[in-house]
């Protein structure tokens, strides 16, 4: 099965050198353009003052402990994006309900699947 | 002291010894006193009761008498019994009735008294006597539990008691809850009991929520963060009790709690803890996963399987000197001697300088398998393998825009590069020139000069960083949401 995210610009958001530099790998073998990466919160907030990703794959880790501010700041921007986190996915605040949560070590095709349902737009399907 | 007996009063003729010999056939001792003062001298808590001639009182200044009538502990109302005398009637009357009126407990027998009416008026006498005695006792037992009470309750100073009307505001504030809040009784009586919750349970109507429950279920508990005078947080386990009248309209409430901020605290630091090392073990396998697909595979199975293996021991290294302590870093002369050390190099043609230096958990990881790569690569094509060839390691300190960088030189001589050879770009060289920058924020180059390789790195150095994020501070709002 292969995943098509030919002309999305995707941002990359992870302070792990090689989880990052796989992550943009393999988004670029599926297509897409990578935006960064970048491997801490500051640098993709400049990042997104000037160019627009159409989705996002964040680390809720960046080296300080769980944060989340770039979610926020991506959520009001109305850029979706999937969360990687070595935490359990219950550490994510209930505004990130809806927002896909995967969890290291994680498996390349599982990124493009979250991915890709965030392009087809059914981010938040009913009784989820 | 005199044992239990009844007193007997008639100083004329033989009428005291009948009357005790009258007592003794019943099974009551009596004690036959000569003379009102004789009386007087022998009453006390052990007399069961006075039976007197009115002959023996008439005339006599009664005042010590009726002092220690009055005198009496409270549970006491000694049982006069009084044998009428052929008085001046109109005086007598009058005497007779301020004499009833001053001694309280008076029984009046008219003379001649047939011996059974003697008998039944003494019974029933010692009958309220004994119950006296009784009261006695329960008096007692009760002054000692409250005096235990009291002693527990005010020395339990880590538990807060706090009782409250039925507004709920408060009444009595035990030494426990000015020792655990801060607070004087002077500052919390009157206030509502509400006023010791933290502003954020105040604002979504916690206190009058445990309240209604305390009323309609009789307890309700109360496990929650609560705040102090200074400012801080205590954590109380406990509840609230509703206190009932018999006519189960609500008295007031109690509410105990014991301060246990301490375990709470660290239960709170300790999930902190567990979920930071559940995220580095999962990082750490995701790294290895990373270096599995990363290793150079145009060698033999057995070379990759070997210098995979040392990158994981290089990281296992440098994992082991960053968990020995939270918050620890690790000593950067120690990595560079570690890694030279773990692949034998000779120390003779080897030179490590540079200052004492500690490095934060994520510099020393990446510079533990930079020096690691650099001695593999020197001791399989470099300095370390050549017959000749020397290292040199030497780092510094350096100020760049106002902060502090780490500035390290590895360079080797002494090794034979031939002509036009170029250097191979694998995983050592990804890793300086590439994953230094990334994650550092540094810079890393390489090349290969006319005597050996020459690799410098530089980064800036973290003021503070921890391995295992534990100062995250602990009064977050999580507290609140998971109590």
């Amino acid at each position: 099965m292969s995943f098509d995210l030919h002309g999305r610009a995707v941002l990359v958001v992870e302070d792990d050198f090689y989880l990052a530099d796989d992550t943009g790998q393999m988004l670029e073998d599926a297509g897409a353009k990578v935006l960064g990466p970048v491997s801490a919160a500051d640098e993709a907030l400049s990042l997104l003052e000037l160019q627009r990703p159409d989705c996002a794959v964040v680390d809720v880790n960046l080296g300080a402990g769980p944060s989340f501010g770039l979610a926020s700041a991506l959520q009001a921007r109305g850029i979706p994006f999937v969360f990687l986190t070595g935490y359990d996915p219950d550490i994510v605040p209930a505004e990130f309900k809806g927002v896909p949560c995967l969890q290291k070590p994680v498996d390349p095709e599982k990124v493009l699947v979250a991915l890709s349902t965030l392009e087809m737009g059914v981010r938040n399907p009913p009784g989820r | 002291m005199d044992s239990a007996a009844v007193l007997v009063l008639a100083p004329i003729g033989r009428d005291g010894p009948a009357v005790v010999e009258i007592l003794s056939r019943i099974g009551i001792s009596g004690i036959v006193c000569p003379d009102y003062s004789a009386l007087v001298e022998r009453l006390g808590p052990q007399c069961l009761a006075v039976i007197a001639a009115e002959e023996g009182l008439y005339g006599r200044d009664l005042d010590d008498l009726i002092r220690w009538t009055k005198d009496q502990p409270v549970w006491s109302d000694l049982p006069f019994i009084i044998l009428t005398s052929h008085l001046p009637h109109q005086r007598a009357t009058a005497w007779r009735a301020e004499l009833v009126s001053s001694l309280g407990n008076v029984t009046l027998l008219e003379r001649p008294v047939e011996s059974i009416t003697l008998t039944s008026s003494t019974r029933a006498a010692l009958r309220a006597r004994q119950r006296q005695y009784e009261l006695r006792g329960l008096l007692s037992e009760l002054e000692h539990g409250n005096e235990r009470f009291r002693l527990i309750v005010e020395n339990a100073r880590d538990y807060a008691i706090i009782l409250s009307d039925p507004d709920d505001l408060i009444v009595d504030w035990l030494p426990g809850a000015a020792s655990v809040f801060g607070w004087s009784a002077d500052e919390m009586l009157g206030k509502p009991t509400s006023s010791i919750f933290t502003p954020e349970d105040q604002a979504h109507g916690v206190p009058e929520q445990e309240l209604s429950r305390a009323r309609s279920e009789g307890v309700a508990p109360n496990v929650r963060w609560h705040k102090t005078k200074d400012g801080g947080r205590v954590f109380l386990d406990g509840q609230t009790v509703a206190l009932r009248n018999d006519d189960g309209t609500i008295r007031g409430f109690m509410k105990i709690g014991k301060d246990i901020t301490e375990r709470r605290r660290n239960e709170e630091r300790q999930a902190v803890l567990t979920a930071e090392l559940q995220h580095r073990v999962r990082n750490v396998l995701a790294t290895v996963a990373s270096l599995v697909k990363r290793g150079d595979a145009t060698g033999s199975t057995q070379e990759f399987r070997e210098r995979l293996s040392g990158r994981i021991a290089a990281m296992a290294r440098t994992q082991t000197l960053l968990t020995r302590g939270a918050g620890e870093g690790v000593e950067l002369d120690v990595i560079v001697r570690d890694e030279l050390l773990a692949q034998a190099a000779d120390a003779s043609r080897v030179s490590v300088d540079g200052p004492s230096l500690i490095l934060m958990p994520k510099a020393a990881e990446v510079l533990t398998l930079a020096i690691h790569e650099l001695t593999t690569n020197a001791a399989k094509y470099g300095a370390i393998g050549a017959p000749q060839g020397n290292v040199t390691v030497h780092w510094r300190r350096q100020p760049r825009q106002g902060r502090d960088w780490l500035e390290l030189t590895w360079q080797e001589s002494g090794v034979e590069i031939s002509p036009g050879r170029q250097m191979r770009k694998g995983f050592g060289t990804e890793l300086i020139t590439r994953r230094v920058p990334f994650e550092l924020k540094g810079v890393g180059e390489m090349q290969l000069t006319e005597t050996g390789l020459l690799c410098r790195i530089s980064f800036p150095l973290q003021p503070s960083e921890s391995v295992l994020q534990t100062d995250v501070p602990a009064e977050r709002s999580e507290e609140n949401r998971r109590s």
